[in-house]
């Protein structure tokens, strides 16, 4: 009898959790911007329903300036827009499973890593054909143009853009007896000596050491050193002595402790924030987490600035990694007219202001670089000058580039454990991305 | 004998500990990271600096996380019912009957497993579209039921194996049907074997983070998983203090269901397993 009163009782639980599931496809949503699937009931009378998609939407950081953004669209077009979130490592992975299930998608937020993947996959729209050329030009500089050009399409509109470079705390090196910052190689490991010596509880320079970001850091001190991943035609040019010195500086940085194993870019980020890091690489987001972590807006620049990654001899070239964020309209879209008009909305002086002022996100059409709040933006400046001289990551037009990131980070981590000489991680290295 | 040499009982012992330790170490590690202060959150002590329930009482304010608890309560009980109601008829048909095309069945079902559950995302993901499912609680309902049913159905099916088939016949003998003998005489044996499916298909769709971040972007039905991950992991800062505590929100659940009814998951895992 009990077990048939058991039966009856899961039985009818589970009749009553699935009509619950049912009406649950009724509720309404909190806010009428943050929905999966646009419902054409709830559309404005005479406008039209579009999808925007990303991440930093998401983001706590981020969340109440896209929903100003929307807002201001929606004000001005009578139209609606629907943001479907993801996180900003699963963007690319979602935009194109959206893509691919032909679900609604008008207009996506990608960064430089993002959009090689999506544009790939041969679904974007060319912003030339949408807004017309003569529009893009007049707009955007050709270098933030060129970012998102592939074979002659303007694929990716420029939303904000500026260097991936290193980024200190004028605080902690003035505490070391630091007054400038170091300019080449030599004063800088002089410099990680100092901080070590006199805040031995800090991490001197938290370079990235695990994840996709420890391929992105080693980059531009391989190129810092004379090396390269790829020639020119695409070989592999790892398997150099300018490869070989750059793994060893690595090394010697870790044997004497001014970098740290199991280092991701978040945890230096926090690690920054708390004042427990000297040094490391981040791209202008950086403000977002001093800003979390209580710091005022215009304090920022005291505790976290900018500077040119240090070079091995006076006289060459400070390297960083350009970084970005697009926006990209799809071939399939019923919407490329709304959604251009919102992309135009995204990018004007005032939405491109308010995103800066509270965020940090550099504005990138002629017009907003023009202003005076962004022109004399001392924590900006910084970034801004290594953006004169940033490239483009060496995998950054690769399909494979997640692969190739891989094998740099895990190679990499085998010679600072110690388990393989500079010279077999590097020629490791070549093997496995000549293998690919 | 070989049991009570100090030899075995010395390896026993280090074996159990060296395993226990790599179970419970960051289980402990997160409720350590947990309880720290923000500022703190990087510090390696553990529980010997100061400690503050300031992380885990935000995450238990937070109106937003117990909507996405809400969520996987009510996706994650509904789909391990209507699993485990299937997993049973499908078993009991796999079991006690005998019909034309049974084993290549019971073989595609297995087969089915091989595929990564990344893959088929994409085919169900079109097929939700399709049905306009998509964003509601059906399309996870739906996909955790397909995931529980291959084990769900193949344990079921062992369990029933056990129960023997004179049972069946002196039921019959008696003028019970099959309606009759299948609810009131085999399934209520095989209440065990149900419970380890129930809980299985539990923590599969409790777990699940890929299909509940596709299927659904809708913010109020969230599940937890999908949830936590977009609002804790960001690209330029991830709270980890809040992290750790709505991770020992999520797992309280899951760890009341097990250890009150892992008697039955055990029993019913292990029934088939030795023919006797």
């Amino acid at each position: 009898m009990k077990l048939r009163k058991l039966f009856a009782m899961l039985l009818a639980g589970a009749l009553s959790l699935s009509l619950l599931a049912g009406c649950g496809s009724g509720d309404t949503p909190p806010a009428a911007s943050q929905g999966g699937q646009p419902d054409s009931s709830q559309a404005p009378e005479g406008g039209t329903e579009i999808v925007w998609a990303g991440w930093s939407g998401e983001e706590e950081a981020s969340k109440a300036i896209f929903q100003r953004m929307m807002e201001t669209y929606e004000k001005a077009s009578g139209n609606d827009v629907t943001w479907v979130g993801w996180t900003w490592a699963d963007t690319a992975q979602q935009l194109l499973i959206r893509t691919q299930g032909k679900e609604q998608l008008d207009l996506a937020q990608t960064d430089i890593g993002i959009f090689n993947t999506v544009a790939a996959a041969g679904v974007l729209a060319d912003w030339n054909d949408i807004l017309g050329k003569d529009f893009m030009d007049a707009t955007f500089e050709q270098s933030a143009l060129s970012v998102g050009n592939i074979d002659g399409k303007q694929l990716g509109m420029p939303w904000s853009m500026a260097s991936i470079t290193m980024v200190y705390n004028p605080e902690l090196l003035s505490a070391a007896g630091w007054d400038k910052i170091p300019a080449t190689i030599a004063e800088f490991e002089q410099c990680l000596a100092d901080i070590k010596a006199a805040s031995p509880e800090v991490v001197p320079y938290a370079v990235s050491t695990k994840d996709a970001t420890c391929a992105g850091d080693f980059m531009p001190w391989l190129w810092t050193f004379g090396g390269a991943i790829f020639n020119e035609d695409g070989s592999v040019a790892l398997n150099s002595e300018a490869a070989v010195a750059c793994v060893q500086w690595y090394q010697g940085l870790m044997e004497k402790g001014y970098i740290a194993m199991d280092t991701g870019r978040g945890e230096a980020r926090q690690l920054f924030a708390q004042g427990k890091v000297a040094f490391y690489d981040d791209a202008v987001v950086a403000k977002g987490q001093a800003v979390n972590n209580g710091v005022a807006p215009e304090d920022v620049v005291n505790v976290c600035s900018a500077m040119p990654r240090p070079v091995l001899n006076q006289g060459d070239k400070p390297q960083s990694t350009m970084w970005g964020h697009m926006l990209v309209a799809f071939k399939d879209s019923a919407h490329q007219a709304e959604a251009a008009e919102l992309a135009k909305t995204l990018i004007s002086d005032e939405v491109a202001l308010d995103y800066f002022e509270n965020n940090g996100m550099p504005p990138v059409t002629k017009s907003a670089a023009g202003l005076d709040q962004v022109k004399n933006d001392a924590y900006l400046n910084g970034f801004l000058s290594s953006t004169a001289t940033a490239r483009l990551e060496e995998t950054a037009r690769m399909t494979n580039a997640s692969e190739i990131k891989t094998v740099i980070t895990e190679e990499l981590q085998y010679a600072l454990l110690g388990q393989k000489t500079a010279e077999q991680c590097v020629a490791d290295m070549a093997a496995r991305l000549e293998a690919l | 004998m070989f049991q009570k040499t100090k030899a075995f009982r010395a390896f026993f012992w280090i074996s159990l500990i060296a395993i226990g330790f790599f179970v419970f170490f960051p289980l402990l590690w997160m409720i350590n990271t947990a309880l720290k202060p923000t500022d703190q959150t990087f510090s390696s002590y553990f529980f010997t600096g100061p400690l503050t329930f300031d992380n885990i009482l935000h995450i238990l304010t937070d109106a937003k996380i117990m909507t996405y608890l809400k969520n996987s309560l009510i996706v994650s009980f509904g789909s391990s019912l209507m699993a485990t109601v299937v997993c049973s008829f499908a078993g009991y048909s796999f079991a006690k009957f005998r019909y034309r095309g049974r084993k290549f069945v019971m073989g595609m079902f297995m087969m089915s497993q091989a595929f990564p559950q990344a893959i088929l995302l994409l085919s169900i993901y079109a097929l939700m579209n399709r049905m306009g499912l998509l964003g509601s609680y059906w399309a996870l309902l739906i996909s955790y039921v397909v995931f529980t049913l291959p084990v769900g159905t193949w344990t079921l099916k062992s369990y029933f194996d056990q129960i023997p088939d004179a049972l069946m016949e002196s039921a019959k003998i008696d003028g019970a049907g099959h309606w009759r003998i299948m609810t009131r005489i085999i399934f209520p044996m095989a209440v065990p074997g149900m419970i380890s499916i129930a809980i299985y298909g539990f923590v599969w769709s409790w777990n699940d983070l890929l299909y509940s971040m596709t299927l659904v972007t809708d913010t109020s039905r969230r599940t937890l998983a999908s949830g936590l991950v977009m609002t804790f992991l960001g690209e330029a800062s991830t709270n980890w203090g809040y992290m750790m505590a709505a991770s020992i929100v999520a797992a309280i659940p899951v760890t009341i269901i097990f250890v009150f009814l892992q008697r039955y998951f055990i029993q019913g895992l292990t029934a088939g397993a030795v023919k006797g």
